[in-house]
C-alpha cells in the first residue's frame, strides 16, 4: 500500500515537473496552445467530475465557463477592471450563479436534473444572443484586453507571448486539482461519494445533503468561471458558439474517457482527447466517426476509463502468474 | 490482457498514422507556397464546409498540375491544409494555431463570422493573408484589418442583382425576411434592409430561428399574418431553404419567395416538387455547366467526388487560388501587405465571368469579392435563368 502511494506521488511529480518544464524543451506556440487547453478543459471536466460523484449529471458546465467569460470580459471592457480582479470575481459569479440554480434543482434526480441543466445551457446561450448591448449578441465580445502585467521588483510579466499564458494555466490548474483533491479527501467529499447509492440512508442519518450538492455543484462552476475568464481574455474574444450544449458533452467525453473513478481521469481524458483530436486532423471530415469508435471501444472494453489500463495490465499479469 | 493490447495498438496506428500524415509536407523538396483552409467539416455548418473547402482544393490542383507558378525565377506549387473547425471559435484558433506554427501556412480562408472574429487577433499578430468566406459585417472587414479579404459573394450584391427584376415581375412593395439567430443571420439582416430600401422594398417584419431546425411552421405562420409580398429566405442554408418555401406554400402562403443564398435547383424541386416549387425565385447558378470554365470544374469534380455532392457552389471557391496566384505572379511577392495591395486592384476571372474586389463603400475598404450573380425562376417545373448580373454601382461602390 505504501509503495503504491509512493509510486503514484513520484508520477505526479515527474508528470508535474514535465509540465513545468514544457515551454523550455518547446517553445512552439502551437503545442504551448495545446498544453494550455488540456489544463483548462481539464478544470472544467474536473468540474463535471465533482457534481457526478454526487450523484449528478451536469450538462451546463460550459455555460458556467461562458458566465465566467463574459462576466470576466464584460467588466474588463466596460468598467475598465483588471484581469487580476476580473478572474476571482468571475469563479464567484459563477458559482453563486449555480448556487441559485442548484438550490431548487439538486433536489431532482436522474434524467430530470439533466434536463434542467439542458435548460440552463439553452438559456444562457439565448441570453449572450439577445443582449446587445452587454455581450455583443451573435458576434461576441470583441476586444477584450489581455491580463495586465505582473510586476515583480524590476521584472514585468507582460502576457505577450503563450509562455506566460502557459505558466498562468498551469497554476489556476494546480489550484484546481488541488482544491478538488482536498475536497474530495474531506469529510464532505465522503459524504458525497455515499449519495448515488445512498442518500436517503445519509439523510435519515441527520445528514443535510442539499448542502453538500450544492457545494460540490458550486465548486465545478467556480472553478468553469475562472477557465471562462482566463480563456476570454487569452483570445480577446468571446462568442456564444463557444459555451454551448456541445462543448458541455465533450467535456463529459474527456471525464468519461478518462475515467470517473479518480481526479486524475479527467486531466488523462482531457489530455488524451486533446491530443488524438490534433492527430487526427488529416482524417478531415471523418475525424468525429473515429473519435466515436474510439469512445465506443473505451466504453466497451474499459469501463473504469483510460486511467484504468496499468490496472487491467496488472491484473491480466497476475492472472497469468 | 489481449483486449488491452488490441485497444493500445489502435490507439498507437491512429497516433502513427496521424503523424506520418502530417508530417509529409514538411519534408516535400518542391518549393511550396502553404496555404490553410479552416472549414467546418463537422457539425451543422458541414454542410457549406466540406464543399467549400473541396473546391478551392480543386482549384489548387489544377494549377499544380499545370505546372505550378514562377516568382523571381523559381516555380512554387500550392500545398493544402484543411482543418476542421467545426464552426466553433474555440477550434478555429487551436486550428489556425496548427496553420501558423506548425505547418507554416502563410494564407488563409476562414469560412464563417464568428470563427474569423476569434481568429483575427492571431492573423494581425503573424501577418497573415486570408481570403475569408465570412459574414460578420464591418467588425470583420474594416480598414484596420487590411489583411483580411471576403472571398465571398456580397451580401448586398445578391440582393441588388435579384431585387429589381422581381420587383419588376411581381410588383411586390413590403418584404419578410427570414434567418438563422446567429451572427451570420444578423449580418445579412442589416445588409438587406439597407439594399432594400434603397431598392423601394419595405421590410415589414424580420423573423430569427434556431439554426438546424426543419420545422419552420411557427416562423412562417408569424411572417404571413403580416402579409409580405416577398419573403426572402437570407443567410439560411440551401436544404433549410427549399424546407421553408414548401412549407409556406403548404401553409398558403401565395406571394413571391426568394430563395437567396445558394440552393440547389434540382434539389428545390425535389424537396417541394414542381408545384409547390413554381414561381420561385432562385439565387443560385445552374449546376449543370454553361460554359467551357464551368465544364472543366465539373469534369475536374466528377474524377475525385461523387456526382450527387456536386453543386454550382464548387465554381466560387474553385476560383480562390487562380485570384491569389495572380496576384503573387503579378507582384513577384509573396509578402502579404504586396500581396493585399495587388489584390486590390486585378482584375480575374471566374466561372461566371470577371471578378474584382470592391465594397469601400461599406467597409471603408476594398475587401469584398464582386462577382457576377444570377437569378432563377421556377417555371413549368423547371428552373430558368433570368438575371445573369454585375455589381450594381451605388450598392457597394459608388
Amino acid at each position: 500500500m505504501k509503495n503504491n502511494s509512493t509510486t503514484k506521488k513520484v508520477i505526479i511529480a515527474i508528470v508535474g515537473l514535465a509540465a513545468i518544464l514544457l515551454p523550455v524543451f518547446s517553445s512552439d506556440p502551437y503545442i504551448l496552445h495545446i498544453a494550455i487547453a488540456i489544463l483548462i478543459w481539464s478544470m472544467l471536466a474536473l468540474g463535471i467530475r465533482i457534481v457526478l460523484v454526487s450523484g449528478h449529471l451536469n450538462i451546463a458546465q460550459a455555460s458556467f465557463m461562458g458566465f465566467g467569460a463574459y462576466a470576466s470580459g464584460a467588466l474588463a471592457m466596460k468598467l475598465g477592471w483588471s484581469f487580476w480582479i476580473c478572474l476571482p470575481l468571475a469563479g464567484v459569479i459563477a458559482a453563486i450563479l449555480a448556487i441559485i440554480v442548484g438550490l431548487p434543482t439538486l433536489r431532482i434526480k436522474g434524467a430530470y436534473f439533466v434536463i434542467i441543466t439542458l435548460g440552463l445551457s439553452e438559456v444562457s446561450r439565448r441570453i449572450w444572443m439577445m443582449w446587445d448591448s452587454l455581450f455583443g449578441g451573435p458576434q461576441g465580445l470583441l476586444g477584450i484586453p489581455p491580463p495586465d502585467a505582473i510586476k515583480l521588483g524590476g521584472l514585468a510579466i507582460m502576457f505577450n507571448s503563450k509562455v506566460h499564458y502557459f505558466y498562468l494555466a498551469f497554476v489556476l490548474f494546480v489550484i484546481t486539482v488541488f482544491v478538488m483533491w482536498r475536497f474530495e479527501k474531506s469529510r464532505t467529499g465522503l459524504l458525497l461519494k455515499s449519495f448515488p447509492k445512498a442518500d436517503m440512508l445519509a439523510e435519515s442519518s441527520g445528514v443535510y445533503i442539499m448542502k453538500y450538492k450544492v457545494a460540490a455543484f458550486a465548486l465545478g462552476a467556480f472553478f468553469a468561471g475562472l477557465a471562462g475568464s482566463f480563456w476570454a481574455h487569452y483570445f480577446t474574444y468571446c462568442s456564444p458558439w463557444d459555451f454551448t450544449l456541445m462543448a458541455s458533452f465533450y467535456m463529459l467525453m474527456y471525464v468519461v474517457m478518462g475515467g470517473t473513478g479518480s481526479i486524475a481521469g479527467p486531466i488523462v481524458g482531457s489530455a488524451v482527447m486533446l491530443t488524438l483530436d490534433e492527430l487526427l486532423r488529416p482524417f478531415k471530415e471523418y475525424m468525429p466517426m473515429i473519435l466515436g469508435v474510439i469512445l465506443i471501444l473505451v466504453l466497451r472494453f474499459m469501463p473504469g476509463g483510460i486511467i484504468s489500463i496499468p490496472g487491467l495490465i496488472r491484473d491480466a499479469v497476475m492472472r497469468k502468474e | 490482457m489481449k483486449r488491452v493490447i488490441s485497444l493500445i495498438s489502435i490507439f498507437a496506428f491512429i497516433c502513427a498514422f496521424g503523424l506520418s500524415a502530417g508530417g509529409s509536407a514538411v519534408y516535400a523538396a518542391e518549393k511550396e507556397a502553404r496555404f490553410g483552409i479552416l472549414t467546418a467539416l463537422s457539425g451543422p455548418a458541414a454542410v457549406w464546409g466540406i464543399g467549400n473547402s473541396r473546391g478551392m482544393e480543386l482549384g489548387a490542383d489544377e494549377i499544380n498540375e499545370k505546372g505550378g507558378f514562377k516568382v523571381k525565377g523559381d516555380t512554387y506549387k500550392w500545398k493544402v491544409f484543411v482543418y476542421d473547425h467545426k464552426y466553433i471559435p474555440a477550434e478555429a484558433v487551436k486550428a489556425l494555431n496548427k496553420a501558423i506554427f506548425s505547418d507554416k501556412v502563410s494564407y488563409v480562408a476562414i469560412q464563417g463570422g464568428s470563427p474569423s472574429l476569434a481568429c483575427m487577433p492571431l492573423l494581425k499578430q503573424n501577418k497573415i493573408l486570408a481570403l475569408c468566406n465570412a459574414a460578420g459585417g464591418k467588425s470583420v472587414t474594416n480598414p484596420d484589418n487590411p489583411l483580411f479579404f471576403r472571398f465571398n459573394p456580397a451580401i448586398e450584391g445578391a440582393y441588388a442583382s435579384a431585387i429589381p427584376y422581381i420587383i419588376k415581375e411581381t410588383g411586390c412593395k413590403t418584404v419578410a425576411s427570414i434567418n438563422p439567430d446567429d451572427e451570420t443571420g444578423k449580418g445579412n439582416l442589416v445588409a438587406s434592409k439597407y439594399v432594400l430600401g434603397k431598392l423601394g422594398l419595405e421590410t415589414i417584419t424580420s423573423e430569427f430561428y434556431e439554426r438546424g431546425i426543419k420545422d419552420f411552421t411557427s416562423v412562417l405562420t408569424r411572417v404571413i399574418s403580416k402579409n409580405p409580398d416577398l419573403i426572402e429566405t437570407g443567410m439560411t442554408d440551401p436544404t433549410s431553404q427549399a424546407l421553408m418555401l414548401k412549407q409556406a406554400r403548404e401553409l398558403g402562403y401565395k406571394g413571391a419567395m426568394y430563395l437567396i443564398w445558394g440552393p440547389n435547383p434540382e434539389q428545390v424541386l425535389k424537396i417541394c416538387g414542381p408545384e409547390l416549387a413554381e414561381g420561385a425565385y432562385l439565387g443560385a447558378s445552374p449546376a449543370e455547366p454553361q460554359n467551357d470554365k464551368q465544364r472543366e470544374i465539373y469534369e475536374r469534380f466528377l474524377k475525385k467526388y461523387p456526382e450527387r455532392d456536386w453543386d454550382a457552389n464548387y465554381y466560387t471557391h474553385y476560383a480562390l487560388f487562380g485570384c491569389l496566384t495572380k496576384a503573387i505572379v503579378e507582384s513577384q511577392s509573396f509578402d502579404p501587405f504586396v500581396l493585399a495591395d495587388t489584390l486590390e486592384t486585378i482584375k480575374w476571372e471566374d466561372a461566371f465571368g470577371p471578378c474584382s474586389f470592391g465594397g469601400e463603400k461599406i467597409f471603408g475598404i476594398k475587401r469584398q469579392m464582386l462577382q457576377y450573380m444570377t437569378l432563377q425562376k421556377v417555371e413549368n417545373g423547371k428552373s430558368v435563368v433570368k438575371v445573369i448580373s454585375g455589381p450594381i454601382p451605388g450598392i457597394l461602390d459608388d
